[in-house]
């Protein structure tokens, strides 16, 4: 789903553009509550990804899936007997959700994460910001290959999605063990470069 | 440089490091030796100033540590800041890397890299930083032989660094023995390896391995005959297995040994048949991807397992609190009985006395199983061996196995 920077239409953007494209979609997915208008945004987002060259749908929306059943369960246990439209909460939702990731996505997939550091550096942006950005777009792919190998191990081990709590805390432990470890590595490996003299 | 006198280490409460004493001099080449769980990283942490600057600890005792400190950690992808070679090391490490002989990798993605090559990579964004010292955290443990050499070559191409080399195993550094006997030793005599100035972590016991014991062959239980193919990536496979047998499957890295077990397990797309008569237990390299449960117990399926491989003490402890050899061993014994047993380097990161304990499991074991290693001296538990080269798995020769392994002696 997530894949490293790709040479395509959009990688010649400047990064600037990218990060306005990206905060103006986010503000509108978060905001809009109509079907009509999150469907535009996931046609909009849509085309962006297969004009950039993007290939790997089913697995994004496959990988989801998990995940959206979990908040889908949710909005039904907590909201049912209420005045509020479960059934229209639920499919604006996953649309949001859907278009928030595929944003994502984009972003990461045309975007130099380096070059994108530097120009956060460049305006001047806080080291707090900056940095956990960096860090997300360039761990994302790595933490999906290992999220795809622990769900595999998970299958192998005769856990599925019949068992839904115990299938999600099967994948989410390790993953969030797994992302720890990495983290801790990364932020020694930063810390002595800085030291060092040497900034990202 | 480096003074410690009866230095103290410890997390909350917990000793890591008790009353140790050591001095390195500049420029000098030191090897500190111990096994799993005997505070090689912490101490290396300590060094670097990382405990506890960044990381908090208690510490007593005395020391002089060096100011400034480049580390290199096992897993070089967890060090990488940049996408590509160009980037990730600078003007100083490109000159770097053209004075090694790594120049022709500058114009590469650090993602295409071999394991080997990042780990180089690694090594030189690491001296063209300003340093004191080059702390090497078992930097060859995720590496194939041959690929190990090339990172051994690099050291020895540095001078006038002053090196500390962390290690698990003395034999590590010590006198290569002819060629033939059976052992993977890094070095040969007259090897700066061999020079180094050794200081150990606790006592190093000697351990003494067990015999091969004759495996009882049954029926054939396993015929697979098929191909992977994904992006640039292709492996040909065609081998059967017996009941009770023990084969390994050697190659470099990124030959294709993780698929190959995983395309047994049916965890990869193929193209032609696996016929199994049996169920199937597949054991990750990384034990961080298995568990979920609370204790060790609720991850075992057959607890008989943790008697085998000697962990009953472990078996109410928390599956993340353990050392990561504690944790190799108990993915180990997560494999379940009257299964295909598939296991990926299940001998990484562990120090002799815990290979010992996995040895035993293997030879001991009525399980058939598959296991793709690095380590030679799994081979001698293993009724047949495999290598996967030219994009296929064939039948392994005694020659083949040698000049796969003294890679790391001959040189």
């Amino acid at each position: 789903m997530f894949q490293y920077y790709n040479k395509s239409f959009f990688s010649g953007a400047s990064e600037s553009l990218k990060i306005l494209f990206l905060l103006v979609f986010f503000i509108a997915a978060f905001t809009a509550n109509s079907f009509a208008f999150q469907g535009i945004l996931f046609i909009v987002i849509f085309a962006l990804l297969v004009v950039a060259g993007f290939k790997d749908f089913r697995k994004l929306f496959l990988g989801l899936v998990p995940f959206l059943l979990l908040a889908d369960f949710g909005f039904w246990f907590f909201l049912q007997g209420t005045q509020i439209n479960v059934a229209n909460l639920v499919v604006v939702s996953n649309l949001r959700i859907f278009n928030l990731v595929m944003a994502a996505v984009f972003f990461s997939f045309s975007t130099d994460a380096f070059a994108l550091v530097k120009l956060m550096k460049k305006m001047h942006f806080p080291e707090v910001i900056f940095l956990p950005l960096f860090v997300l777009f360039r761990f994302l792919p790595e933490i999906e290959k290992d999220f795809g190998e622990i769900r595999d191990i998970q299958k192998m081990r005769g856990i599925g999605i019949k068992k839904p709590v115990l299938f999600l805390r099967s994948l989410l432990t390790p993953l969030f063990l797994t992302v720890l470890e990495k983290a801790d590595e990364l932020a020694i490996a930063y810390y002595l470069r800085k030291k060092a003299g040497r900034e990202l | 440089m480096i003074e410690l006198e009866k230095f103290s280490l410890s997390f909350k409460q917990k000793k890591v490091l008790k009353e140790i004493s050591m001095r390195i001099e500049k420029g000098e080449h030191a090897a500190i030796i111990g096994n799993n769980a005997s505070g090689k990283t912490s101490l290396a942490l300590f060094i670097a100033k990382v405990i506890p600057e960044f990381i908090k600890a208690e510490t007593s005792g005395k020391w002089k540590i060096p100011e400034k400190v480049s580390l290199v950690m096992q897993n070089p992808s967890n060090q990488f800041f940049a996408m590509t070679v160009k980037e990730e090391l600078g003007e100083k490490g490109i000159a770097i890397a053209k004075k090694l002989g790594a120049g022709h990798l500058l114009e590469k993605n650090v993602f295409e890299l071999s394991e080997g090559e990042k780990q180089k990579i690694n090594l030189i964004a690491n001296l063209s930083l300003k340093h004191d010292v080059l702390l090497l955290d078992e930097p060859l443990e995720l590496l194939d032989p041959f690929e190990a050499k090339r990172f051994r070559n690099i050291i020895e191409k540095t001078q006038g660094e002053t090196i500390v080399w962390l290690e698990k195993e003395n034999s590590f550094f010590s006198r290569g023995e002819k060629p033939g006997k059976k052992s993977l030793l890094l070095a040969q005599k007259n090897s700066p390896f061999v020079r180094m100035k050794k200081i150990f972590l606790g006592k190093q016991e000697k351990v003494f391995f067990p015999k091969k014991k004759k495996s009882a062959l049954g029926k054939t239980i396993l015929e697979a005959d098929f191909q992977i193919e994904k992006n640039s990536f292709r492996l040909r496979v065609d081998f059967s297995l017996r009941e009770g047998e023990k084969i390994a499957v050697i190659g470099k890295n990124g030959s294709g040994k993780t698929s190959f077990l995983k395309a047994i397990a049916g965890l990869e797309k193929i193209s032609g048949k696996i016929s199994a008569l049996k169920k199937t237990s597949f054991v990750p390299q990384n034990p961080s991807h298995l568990f979920f449960e609370e204790t060790v117990e609720e991850e075992l399926v057959d607890k008989g397992n943790a008697h085998k491989l000697g962990i009953e003490a472990l078996l109410k402890s928390a599956p993340d609190k353990l050392s990561r050899g504690q944790q190799k061993l108990v993915s180990i014994a997560t494999a379940e009985e009257k299964t295909i047993v598939l296991l990926d380097e299940p001998t990484t990161w562990l120090d002799a006395g815990n290979k010992k304990k996995v040895y035993e499991f293997v030879n001991k074991s009525r399980e058939a199983m598959v296991i793709a290693t690095h380590d030679k001296k799994m081979l001698d538990y293993c009724d047949k061996v495999f290598w996967i080269e030219k994009e296929a798995l064939m039948k392994c020769s005694s020659t083949t196995i040698n000049r796969f392994f003294l890679a790391l002696q001959n040189h």
